[in-house]
């Protein structure tokens, strides 16, 4: 009964029917304005539970249209041909699988959470929430969109909110980090573009028609007519790939071009060197529930994505180009722990931990085995809450000081004895204490990628190490030592605060004592792109054009 | 070709006067357009110089309404069974009728297609004119700098209609006379216009720059029409496509050369007109300095009708070469140069802008470059990308001169500057705007989107045989392009939405005006009803935007050159 439900367009679409309502309720009616949000959000999370509970963790999904759960599909436009256009078929096709459904949980997660943080706005809250909600709009969607049109009009439809809510709500500098976010993934996603309008000249089907279920015949020659179309999972599939296309077939070094494009565009979003400095400025800018989403959700759609489309549809040039994968997976993590070290600023810091710990999903999918792969997912899901809960923790301390500077505080410990705790749980979790989240995750990530590259993990402890001796080091200078007579009359975390900031806790413990439910998720999708991967070689054919790279 | 041996007289007469009768049906809109022309000015003079001119404004929306509504019911309907007989067939286009010589598929003269045509492509254009029409003539009765000279509304409207007829002739036109008497109209319409506040600081100016930059032009044009004719002996667009398909002599030799200068005179002046790089040099001055109104209809209208000759221009009248699907002159390298230029030099331009017209008047420049780009593809795919662009573009265009207008109307100014913190005072009108400018940058769910994309498409039309994508440098192009235009859009959203207002400044800058400061600004209802006339199209077609394609599909559907790749 619950599986016929249309839940995923439901928990895309609830923070519509949140602007609906927002838009009536008078701009000085905070508390009313806050209330809906909220209970939007948590909404969402329950759809999120019941979506979880119903959820079958057997099947694969990934490149098998078969397995995909909760899935509706519904006709979009539907062109007849002119000429090189041939029929055109865009679909509103929502569906999930293993990769797609701890995305979903976290996003419900973290919005709700940032919903609750967005306490602390006070100027022009109606156009807060309305953009907050929006911004939910197009995260939902992107990570339940299997029609790589509408995948990328969600994924567009990020970029104006979170424009809107660094520039407006945002720090000193906030335009030009608002600027260069927008810029930046922009750039990005024009790319992508090109290479979905490639795939979709590529790509060709038959369709039925939704009522009868006939096929969609020719009205002259009633043979069945061939529709290029966008699903994602006819671009996985070898056979419905034009054989005179540019991305047919093993050796066409247009499916290098399409790897690396659509790569570029979600590298952007991870962010990998060097493709990373708007992360640093629109972290620090933006108000502290943005910084809660943009690490906690936006990041992830990077390596979501690059899982989803660079390898689901290009799985050979996966393989063939892994190892620079892994190398700019070792640069991320090296590169952004010292970058961290460097910072004085605390939420910097944080940002630039979000490279480094980023740098782990891009080694753990350039692994290409099951290990280093889920390693990947849950490193992304950990890194989520884990950064999420900083970024709060952070938040917490601006609030009260206006100040987020290292070297402004010291002796905390005792002024603020939960926040401390607090911030202990997130901080040790964050350099990978056994026992925590995320060392289970940088745990499987080793252990894939040391078979497969093995010198890049090797170098790659190095940044276990480093975030180990930026994080204590920032610990012991904010929170021992002294207490500056100015900070004497700092208040410990509220209600409010804890509200936000235990359940991710909770998550993080739970998770890094029982990793489970949250292997057994994505173990069986994991294995199938796994065996995708390595099958490419004998399942795509060998491309018919003279025009072959080795 | 041989001269024809001169007929009877009674004979032709006989031949204009049937064709006449015949055809005449094709040219009711056309006629409607006249005769509410004309109508306009009696009508000016017959209200009183107490009276109220707004009543000629109606009429000439009425006129155009009612023009467009006729144009509509010339649409042909694509029947797929007809399919066999066109499609790479010598009668090179049986489904349009031609007004002057209505049965074309026994037409072997080589004059014998008329002067201009009905066809899907020209009825598309006509509705676009209309509408864009109709919409600038609703913005004029609420422009401030117009209703200052209220009691010139009558010779407004009729300059308009005038202009319409022009506009509803160019796409259609199927000679080269057709195609400069009909530019004329529209130009000669458009200098009046763009002077028609004449004491305005820039207005003059601006007019006479218009006129001085369209002498030259279609003095060139001109030149490059009378070498066609020396080249062909005819004016013909179809019968210059016969002589240089059956005669070699035309294209070999030095008459290439001559061939290659009369099609670049040619475009000089079509260039004029949709304002491409280097041709471009009047269109910020004049887009300043005319009327708010008056730069929508030429930045929309009079570009789009330039796009309905160029189109109709390059694709008929060249047939194709030798080798497969290549044309016998291969215009489309050099449109597809002149489109990059344009875009870039369109956008990087309009980055040093600090007035928000004059931006958007350069950024109109870029928008040519991209519907140019489309026109190089040379293909359905690039002519269904241009009339999908032209159609989103009118409503996003439109609406951003439009909102930029009641933001003048109330401050006074146009200056990005003043524009600070503009959206706590007035969030409707700023939203609007942000909307349009989204869409002017093709950020998705905005009619833009759907017109960036569909130009894409086009560009990366793969060449299967090859195995590459001829246009995928222009693609890249283009994306660069599109960034470049993100940054000056923003800046204008930006100044609205995230600065705090400058009370001080703009009060300083503006000067006698009152408005000016953190308080809040009203427009009335009839404002926002027709702000509301812009955005619905513009979210509308960004989500459900398959009507449009179709509708363009369907124009494209009745070409059967064979240098249209299929």
């Amino acid at each position: 009964m619950i599986s016929q439900l249309p839940i995923l367009s439901l928990l895309t679409f609830l923070p519509l029917a949140g602007m609906f309502v927002l838009a009536f309720v008078p701009k000085d009616k905070v508390r009313v304005l806050r209330g809906v949000t909220v209970a939007i959000t948590l909404l969402q999370v329950t759809l999120a539970i019941v979506l979880w509970v119903y959820f079958n963790a057997s099947l694969a999904g990934v490149n098998d249209p078969k397995t995909f759960q909760f899935v509706e599909r519904l006709p979009w436009v539907r062109l007849a041909g002119i000429g090189v256009f041939g029929n055109v078929a865009i679909d509103y096709f929502m569906g999930i699988d293993g990769l797609s459904v701890t995305m979903v949980l976290l996003t419900t997660l973290i919005t709700a959470i940032a919903a609750v943080a967005s306490f602390s706005i006070t100027r022009n809250v109606k156009g807060y929430f309305l953009m907050f909600l929006l911004l939910d709009i197009g995260m939902m969607g992107t990570f339940c969109a299997l029609d790589f049109f509408l995948f990328y009009i969600f994924w567009e439809l990020m970029l104006l909110p979170m424009y809107f809510l660094i520039g407006i709500w945002g720090g000193a500098r906030r335009e030009y980090a608002a600027l260069k976010f927008f810029i930046y993934t922009l750039l990005g996603s024009v790319v992508m573009l090109l290479v979905m309008i490639g795939l979709f000249y590529s790509t060709q089907v038959m369709l039925f028609t939704p009522d009868t279920h006939t096929l969609i015949l020719n009205p002259e020659t009633h043979k069945p007519e061939m529709f290029h179309t966008f699903s994602m999972l006819q671009m996985m599939n070898p056979a419905a790939q034009l054989k005179d296309s540019l991305f047919y077939g093993l050796g066409s070094s247009w499916r290098y071009i399409g790897f690396l494009g659509l790569f570029f565009a979600f590298a952007i979003k991870i962010p990998m060197f060097p493709f990373h400095t708007w992360l640093p400025d629109a972290h620090v800018e933006a108000p502290t529930a943005i910084s809660v989403i943009l690490a906690g959700v936006l990041l992830k759609m990077g390596g979501y994505a690059i899982l989803r489309l660079c390898f689901g549809i290009f799985p050979e040039i996966a393989i063939s180009l892994s190892w620079y994968i892994a190398m700019f997976g070792f640069i991320n993590i090296v590169y952004g722990a010292f970058c961290a070290m460097a910072q004085s600023d605390f939420k910097r810091l944080i940002a630039y931990s979000s490279i480094s710990h980023m740098g782990f999903v891009l080694l753990g999918i350039a692994s290409l085995n099951s290990q280093g792969m889920m390693g990947a997912m849950l490193q992304m899901f950990n890194h989520g809450t884990i950064t999420a809960m900083l970024f709060l923790l952070v938040g917490v301390l601006y609030d009260r000081t206006q100040l987020r500077g290292i070297l402004e505080f010291g002796g905390l410990a005792n002024q603020m004895p939960k926040y401390f705790g607090l911030v202990v749980i997130a901080v040790f979790a964050a350099l990978g204490l056994p026992g925590l989240s995320l060392f289970i995750s940088e745990a499987f990530v080793f252990i894939g990628s040391f078979q497969t590259w093995q010198t890049w993990s090797i170098l790659s402890a190095l940044g276990i190490v480093l975030t180990a001796a930026y994080f204590l080091w920032t610990l012991q200078r904010m929170f021992f030592g002294t207490l500056p007579e100015k900070w004497k009359s700092l208040t410990d975390v509220t209600p409010r605060e804890l509200v936000t900031l235990v359940p991710l806790a909770a998550i993080i413990i739970a998770l890094g004592v029982y990793p489970g439910p949250l292997v057994d998720l994505t173990a069986a999708s994991v294995n199938q792109l796994v065996m995708l991967i390595h099958n490419a070689h004998t399942t795509i054919p060998t491309a018919v054009h003279a025009v072959i790279v080795k | 070709m041989p001269p024809k041996p001169p007929p009877d007289l009674s004979t032709i007469a006989h031949t204009v006067q049937q064709f006449t009768a015949m055809s005449i049906n094709n040219f009711i809109p056309e006629i409607i357009l006249v005769c509410g022309f004309l109508f306009s000015i009696l009508l000016d003079v017959a209200i009183r110089k107490s009276g109220d001119k707004r009543i000629t404004m109606y009429f000439a929306i009425f006129v155009l309404a009612l023009a467009g509504v006729v144009s509509a019911t010339q649409w042909l309907t694509f029947e797929p069974g007809h399919l066999k007989d066109w499609k790479g067939g010598s009668p090179l286009f049986p489904y349009t009728q031609s007004l002057f010589a209505p049965d074309v598929k026994n037409a072997e003269m080589t004059n014998g297609y008329g002067m201009a045509v009905v066809d899907n492509f020209s009825v598309f254009f006509k509705l676009i004119v209309s509408v864009s029409g109709i919409f600038v003539l609703l913005m004029s009765l609420a422009s401030r700098e117009l209703n200052a000279r209220g009691k010139r509304f009558g010779e407004y409207a009729s300059l308009i209609l005038g202009m319409s007829i022009g506009m509803y002739l160019m796409p259609a036109s199927m000679d080269l006379i057709t195609m400069y008497i009909s530019m004329e109209l529209v130009s000669i319409a458009g200098y009046i216009l763009a002077g028609f506040s004449k004491d305005a600081e820039h207005s003059a100016e601006s007019s006479l720059k218009y006129i001085l930059f369209g002498a030259l032009a279609s003095g060139m044009m001109l030149y490059g029409f009378s070498l066609f004719y020396g080249l062909t002996g005819t004016t013909s667009i179809i019968g210059i496509r016969n002589v240089l398909a059956l005669s070699p002599a035309t294209h070999t030799g030095a008459n290439l050369y001559v061939l290659w200068s009369a099609t670049a005179l040619a475009l000089v002046g079509m260039g004029y007109k949709i304002s491409a790089v280097p041709f471009h040099f009047w269109t910020p001055d004049v887009y300043e300095g005319a009327p708010t109104p008056v730069t929508a209809l030429l930045s929309v209208a009079s570009k789009a009708a330039g796009f309905g000759m160029l189109i109709r221009f390059l694709i008929f009248i060249f047939p194709e070469g030798t080798a497969a699907n290549i044309p016998l002159l291969n215009w489309s390298v050099l449109i597809g140069g002149l489109a990059a230029v344009t875009m870039t030099v369109g956008n990087f331009a309009a980055l040093l802008q600090s007035n928000v017209r004059r931006m958007l008047a350069y950024s109109s420049i870029a928008h040519a470059g991209y519907m140019l780009a489309a026109v190089a593809v040379a293909g359905a795919s690039g002519v269904v990308a241009v009339m999908v662009y032209l159609a989103t573009y009118l409503f996003m265009q439109l609406g951003a001169f439009y909102a930029v207008m009641l933001i003048d109307n109330k401050i006074g100014t146009e200056e990005i500057d003043d524009y600070r913190g503009l959206a706590s005072r007035s969030p409707l009108v700023c939203v609007a705007l942000l909307v349009f400018l989204i869409s002017l940058t093709g950020i998705p769910l905005s009619a833009g989107f759907i017109g960036k994309f569909y130009l894409f498409t086009a560009l990366l039309t793969p060449e299967h045989t090859t195995h590459t994508i001829p246009w995928l440098w222009l693609a890249v192009v283009a994306i660069a392009n599109a960034i470049v235009a993100l940054y000056y859009y923003l800046r204008v959203a930006g100044a609205m939405f995230l600065k705090r207002p400058l009370r001080d400044m703009a009060l300083e800058r503006a000067g006698e005006v009152s408005a000016i400061g953190p308080t809040a600004i009203s427009y009335g209802w009839s404002a926002t009803i027709l702000l509301f006339a812009f955005i619905v199209p513009v979210l509308l077609l960004g989500v459900y935007f398959q009507p449009l394609v179709d509708f363009a599909s369907g124009v494209v559907r009745f070409f059967s050159f064979n240098n249209i790749r299929y």
